[in-house]
């Protein structure tokens, strides 16, 4: 039987290389569209950008759970870990938002900077959750200059959770509700 | 552009080529020898250490009955400069299975809070670096130990290489113990680690033991007596807490039939309080992180496509 950690491995290599080449496809995107719109390099990015990003997001939860059983105390012991976790899983929400937007509001010219900027967070919430984990378990990373996110995490209180998440799922609603009577 | 995009890409992948184990250690754990690679990396990068390495065990090693491992690592300063070292204690050097406890040893104290094979020191003071273990043999007969090293080297010409040494084999016979001799119970597991400002009680169970003296000593060396209570069930006494992270030990004095009987010092490290946060309001947070960022995403966003079709038909209309 395979162990939680050895799985985790497996799991975060397939989110951060996915994530990775995502990244790098968002922010070539942007680049080469500023000089020619018209270059085929920008369709290719764009489609490598977005099947990197939905391959990720499948491998997201596995990680993620992987992590969580993976670390003998749980997340909540560490504030290393509570980032870690807090981190995922808005790069997450970033990588299903920016897939979502594309595949039900198209890919506009007026936002297309924007939303690489959105697809492009999202890869550095992946690669600095990565990079956490490389602190946690080798006590060595590549961003040992950031050291308030391993020592500090701001938490919030449950009610005020609850409150983001009705809010958010409150204004989706209502935009929803706009856009099908304007529609 | 693609001359570009290749140059971009190639440079990208020669930067982080600079190779050099974990300069932060990997903390105490139960390691195979070379950590099946994951704390110096591939076996063939590193140097050889001359470090020289040394293992001690107790005069007689009673089956059942904890026993000091003391292991001397020396040479620091003549042989290496070294700033932070891993020490191992192996049965084999397979570096596969070759943990202690996978050849009928149990690890009762690492010394440092633990009950690990492999430990790390952060630093060195002097030429010669000396720790103890305390082991305790499941089962008669002829045992082998090895010790083994991991460090760096600020000087030298392998300077900032990973460096790897490991000792000759060490025989330890584990004997029987004589059938009324008093001694601590097999099943025994002494406490390792606490928080400061916790006091132990300890709750020590023997066998053929007629009264028991706890000895405790502070870092410094200074030593105490402390009078047991008998219960049913074990010899109670209470270490008094520590005021700030240190370790102190412990050792047990028994009387019996036999010849007074002294265990080994068992290391009890004292801890900050770790960091704890409320486990569910972390998953709400999480689940509020994701909500929060994908509706951000969707928010921000205007509807191009919706309207354009919009602009479209009132157009039309017009």
């Amino acid at each position: 039987m395979i162990e939680s950690a050895t799985f985790h491995v497996i799991t975060t290599e397939l989110v951060v290389g996915s994530f990775a080449l995502a990244g790098l496809c968002f922010v070539l995107h942007s680049l080469i569209s500023i000089q020619n719109k018209e270059s085929q390099l920008v369709t290719k990015m764009d489609s490598t950008a977005h099947i990197a990003l939905l391959f990720g997001l499948f491998a997201l939860p596995f990680a993620i759970s992987s992590g969580i059983s993976s670390s003998p105390s749980g997340a909540h012991t560490s504030p290393l870990l509570a980032n870690k976790m807090l981190l995922s899983t808005a790069g997450g929400g970033l990588a299903l938002g920016v897939l979502f937007t594309r595949w039900r509001m198209g890919s506009g010219d007026s936002s297309r900077h924007l939303h690489n900027a959105f697809g492009s967070i999202s890869t550095g919430c992946m690669l600095l959750t990565a990079s956490l984990g490389g602190t946690y378990t080798r006590a060595d990373s590549l961003t040992e200059f950031l050291p308030f996110v391993k020592e500090t995490t701001f938490l919030l209180p449950e009610w005020m959770s609850i409150f983001v998440i009705l809010l958010i799922l409150g204004a989706l609603i209502v935009r929803q509700t706009s856009a099908v009577k304007h529609g | 552009m693609k001359q570009k995009l290749v140059l971009i890409l190639a440079l990208s992948l020669i930067v982080p080529l600079h190779v050099s184990g974990n300069p932060g250690g990997v903390g105490n754990s139960l390691e195979n020898m070379q950590c099946g690679g994951a704390c110096h990396g591939d076996a063939n990068q590193n140097a050889t250490s001359n470090l020289q390495l040394s293992l001690e065990p107790s005069r007689t090693v009673w089956v059942g009955q904890p026993t000091e491992i003391i292991v001397q690592v020396s040479g620091f300063d003549s042989s290496h400069d070294v700033d932070q070292i891993g020490i191992f204690l192996l049965s084999s050097t397979n570096a596969n299975n070759d943990l202690p406890t996978s050849d009928g040893w149990t690890i009762l104290s690492d010394g440092m809070g633990g009950s690990n094979n492999y430990i790390e020191y952060a630093s060195i003071d002097s030429n010669v670096l000396t720790h103890s273990w305390i082991l305790r043999a499941e089962e008669v007969g002829e045992k082998q130990l090895y010790v083994s090293v991991h460090h760096g080297d600020n000087s030298g010409n392998d300077a900032g290489s990973p460096f790897f040494g490991v000792s000759q084999a060490f025989e330890i016979t584990v004997e029987a113990i004589p059938e009324n001799l008093q001694r601590i119970d097999p099943e025994y597991q002494p406490p390792t680690s606490r928080e400061v400002g916790e006091s132990t009680t300890l709750c020590l169970e023997t066998i053929a033991a007629s009264d028991v003296i706890i000895e405790w000593r502070e870092p410094s060396g200074e030593s105490y007596q402390l009078e047991t209570i008998q219960n049913n069930v074990c010899w109670n006494a209470v270490l008094p807490s520590a005021l700030t992270a240190s370790t102190i030990e412990w050792r047990a004095i028994l009387e019996g039939e036999g010849p007074q009987q002294t265990t080994p010092w068992f290391s009890l490290a004292s801890t900050e309080p770790t960091w704890e946060a409320d486990e569910t309001a972390l998953m709400l947070q999480s689940i509020a992180h994701f909500v929060l960022f994908f509706g951000l995403v969707l928010l921000v966003r205007k509807p191009d496509r919706r309207d354009d079709e919009f602009k479209a038909y009132t157009e039309e209309n017009l």
